[in-house]
């Protein structure tokens, strides 16, 4: 009987990492064509890297009644980078925050790696979430982004921040990439030009 | 005649071990792969902590 329980649990203990090594694999080649990453400042993410530069920002902060970590920023710009496995055909980005009415918030992406080159646009409010206000904004050709060492970088542009002394408070950052889905059809001609 | 547990314990070291093995390698040619998801620290420890595993179940070295 023993011997039986011994069997299983070996073959358990094979089939595991096993697994888990082809969800990697998975995970890198994002057969579904999709990508979702978040950074929520309770803890570092290993793709969204936080706001930088830290002087611009109070500490991280923790809401001990909503349970929520978050962030202020004073000054602006700042930016933030995306490590990405590969290259993607588009981005969107939800920020959850708050800040006054009045005081926008735009978010770009670098389009060059060696020069201040930013393509910047407004924040699109989408709604409420939790409290908090929830802006979306989709870049849909990032092919044409720098792609530096494997990672896309942002920027939070919040215009007229620190001259009215106002700041504008982040809890998470959602990023979603998208290329096309690898399919049966096209799996072969795509490892063809990778190699 | 080796103990259940120590067969168990064994196993998990020399599975673990392996993996380790295999993940390192596949995320230096492949950075980000498996360090993205997994803390190879982590890991590393449990293969420490097997391996003491495996050496405090076995008994048949042991004195009577």
């Amino acid at each position: 009987m023993r011997i039986r329980y011994y069997k299983i649990v070996r073959l358990f203990l094979i089939v595991i990492p096993v697994v888990v090594f082809f969800w990697l694999v998975a995970q890198d080649v994002a057969f579904s064509g999709r990508l979702f990453m978040s950074y929520d400042f309770s803890h570092d993410s290993s793709f969204i890297k936080r706001p930088w530069p830290p002087g611009r920002f109070h500490d991280i902060e923790y809401d001990k009644t909503t349970r929520d970590y978050f962030q202020r920023m004073f000054v602006e710009p700042a930016t933030f980078a995306v490590k990405l496995p590969r290259k993607f055909k588009s981005a969107t980005v939800e920020v959850l925050y708050k800040k006054d009415a009045s005081q926008s918030l735009r978010i770009g992406i670098r389009m060059d790696p060696k020069q201040w080159a930013w393509e910047i646009r407004d924040l699109e409010y989408v709604g409420e979430e939790n409290g908090w206000m929830r802006g979306r904004i989709r870049f849909d050709d990032i092919r044409r982004a720098a792609f530096n060492d494997g990672r896309l970088q942002f920027i939070l542009n919040a215009p007229g921040l620190f001259e009215n002394k106002r700041k504008v408070a982040l809890t998470e950052i959602r990023v979603v990439v998208e290329k096309d889905p690898i399919t049966l059809h096209n799996f072969l001609p795509r490892l063809w030009r990778a190699l | 005649m080796p103990t259940f547990f120590h067969r168990i314990a064994h196993d998990v070291f020399v599975i673990a071990l392996v993996t380790f093995v295999v993940y390192f390698f596949a995320d230096i040619i492949k950075p980000g792969l498996v360090t993205n998801y997994i803390n190879l620290n982590a890991l590393l420890l449990f293969v420490i902590a097997s391996g003491i595993a495996t050496v405090l179940t076995n008994d048949t070295g042991s004195v009577e």
